[in-house]
């Protein structure tokens, strides 16, 4: 009793006072984010885990989630290809990589070298941002199809890019060419932006070329925002999927050519209702990358110099 | 203010110091042009598409897909409200609802939070503030790819699945880009302000909701409107989690299965441009507060 008494008034004095008040509100605020990090994030994640080992039909743990990917990487199914997905998979991300990300880098700098338009090119680069996916894919498809332009100009020489195998990941990537880099624009824009005019100054003095300014100055002092974005893109390896679904729908990816992890998941989860197969997916392609992830993190810390401005 | 636009002036000034090499010119004519065909290849798809979801469908197929219309047909507008029906029976309007609905609950409610979470993780001390910052980090940049199967199964255990109430699993605040910019924001806005507030003895939620947020305002604008765009243009979640609650976008998804090569075509280019119509409102209401707001640093933490 006298115990109790004892830890009751010390959760009392816990809460009172300045600090107590502190401690209250501090709680409260952030009771609801742990609540939902720990059912959304923290139990998800765990059990995915445990997900790709079981068999939830038969109530067992198995390994034969497992021995199905393996399959599916060695004998191919009709629908579905592993090699194809990791191939396409990799390739939008190096895509994303060596030629948005840079396309991005050039673009904010001639903008904040104030190039005639500017704006309105920032604007009309950004409206694939703000205008949904499925529209600007609906669009694309009405434009490369049977009716749209460049069918009327080639005639009946003109294959539909988008179904057929040997253009469909040219068409995906150039899907992403023509919408995928206006918020990194403007991100890049803006670390430029907070770069002290000084620096410049003198750089102009010293007689620096356009070249040199971009390369020893500007990338340099925006290296912590490039390299987040870098970061993220590599975290994000295997999920970089390109909007598969709305090109070709459920089932037909795999015979476009155009089967991707992140697709071969949803078919797998969504479509079939196969949780364990992609949880195991998830998991074997998460082994892959966590290395990847953490090399790469290593490796942009050790190219980020100590620039304070 | 004109020391303000001198400021302004004298910086922008700076920026084109460098000498103007014939290299310099090339580079920035080629550019520019590049950038005109670009912006063409941006434009034109929709003007394209606005023409022809005036036309008739045999109009569209037979003879005339290029050139102006022969008939303006605004009527085709009307008929998306007798066309776009799913199996149902969810109507346009009905998913107009949907996304007013979905876009308001999400994005309101999980700015707030990451407004939360963000000024208490900068602005106080705490035991546990360490562990915190380490697991958003670890969250950023943790490849995990299983979670989307796991996530599917959770929503079926709290029989969240095809509810309105799956709008709580975004409700999260903590990473993401919206809680970087804002606890970026709350780093560097001075203490003063919170210690000011306790003088005039303002209690902390006090001081947080009618000093900070209003401070904070400028970024808070910004990346709401980036998340009401967001939320509007989000058509996965609908038809995986929710599929008896289509909105705009996820109901093109749907449609196009149906109407893309068939008689209708023409109103379904006519529905995916009213689609896109609110977003380009916003945007064109809120581009300075946006482009002017959005920053991202380093991962450092």
């Amino acid at each position: 009793m006298e115990g109790l008494k004892k830890k009751k008034s010390k959760i009392v004095a816990f809460f009172s006072g300045r600090k107590g008040k502190q401690r209250i509100f501090i709680s409260g605020m952030l009771a609801w984010p742990i609540i939902h990090f720990l059912v959304f994030w923290l139990y998800v994640n765990i059990d995915a885990i445990f997900l790709a080992f079981r068999n939830e039909a038969r109530g067992e743990w198995t390994l034969s989630n497992f021995k199905w990917l393996i399959k599916m990487f060695v004998e191919p199914a009709v629908i579905l290809d592993m090699n194809m997905a990791v191939r396409n998979t990799l390739i939008l991300f190096f895509w994303n990589m060596v030629v948005e990300l840079p396309i991005a880098v050039v673009l904010a700098y001639v903008f904040f070298k104030k190039l005639p338009g500017n704006k309105f090119f920032t604007i009309c680069l950004y409206l694939p941002s703000i205008i949904s996916t499925a529209v600007m894919v609906a669009v694309y498809k009405s434009f490369l199809g049977s009716e749209g332009p460049f069918a009327q100009i080639f005639g009946q020489s003109w294959v539909y890019p988008i179904t057929n195998p040997e253009t469909s990941m040219l068409s995906m990537l150039a899907y992403n060419l023509w919408t995928g880099y206006g918020l990194n624009i403007i991100l890049f824009r803006s670390a430029m932006g907070r770069i002290p005019p000084e620096i410049f100054e003198s750089a102009a003095i010293d007689g620096i070329t356009m070249f040199e300014e971009l390369t020893k100055i500007i990338l340099p002092l925006i290296w912590p925002t490039l390299s987040t974005m870098m970061l993220i893109s590599i975290s994000g390896v295997f999920g970089a999927s390109g909007p598969v679904l709305l090109f070709v729908g459920e089932w037909d990816a795999h015979d476009a050519g155009l089967m991707t992890v992140g697709h071969a998941m949803f078919l797998q989860y969504k479509v079939s209702g196969m949780v364990e197969r992609a949880a195991a997916m998830g998991l074997f392609f998460t082994a892959i990358s966590m290395p990847l992830v953490f090399l790469s993190r290593w490796l942009l810390t050790k190219v980020e110099g100590e620039y304070e401005y | 203010m004109s020391t303000n636009f001198n400021e302004k002036k004298m910086e922008r000034k700076s920026r084109n110091l460098i000498k103007k090499t014939p290299a310099f010119i090339i580079f920035f004519a080629t550019t520019f042009l590049i950038l005109c065909i670009h912006a063409m290849l941006l434009i034109y798809p929709y003007v394209w598409l606005f023409l022809n979801s005036l036309k008739n469908s045999f109009e569209f197929y037979t003879t005339n897909t290029m050139l102006l219309p022969q008939k303006w047909l605004f009527s085709n507008y009307a008929d998306i409200f007798d066309v776009f029906v799913d199996e149902k029976g969810n109507t346009y309007i009905t998913m107009l609802f949907n996304s007013l609905w979905w876009t308001a609950a999400n994005s309101i409610p999980s700015m707030f939070i990451s407004c939360m979470v963000a000024y208490v993780v900068e602005k106080f001390d705490f035991r546990g503030k360490d562990i915190i910052w380490g697991v958003i980090i670890i969250m950023m940049i943790l490849p995990l790819y299983g979670s989307g199967a796991a996530g599917y199964k959770l929503t079926f255990t709290l029989g969240l699945y095809d509810s309105p109430l799956l709008v709580i699993r975004s409700w999260g605040g903590y990473g993401g880009f919206a809680f970087m910019m804002l606890s970026a924001f709350f780093r560097g806005l001075p203490r003063d302000y919170m210690d000011a507030a306790e003088i005039d003895g303002a209690g902390y939620f006090r001081t947080f909701v009618t000093i900070m947020l209003p401070i904070a305002m400028g970024p808070i604008v910004a990346l709401l409107v980036k998340s009401f765009i967001g939320c509007w243009n989000e058509y996965m979640t609908m038809i995986i989690y929710m599929p008896s609650f289509p909105t705009l976008s996820s109901a093109l998804y749907t449609f196009e299965k149906k109407m893309a090569n068939g008689a209708n075509v023409v109103i379904y280019y006519a529905g995916a441009l009213i689609t896109i119509i609110p977003v380009l409102v916003l945007f064109t209401c809120f581009q300075d507060v946006f482009l002017n707001n959005v920053s991202f640093g380093g991962l450092k933490g």
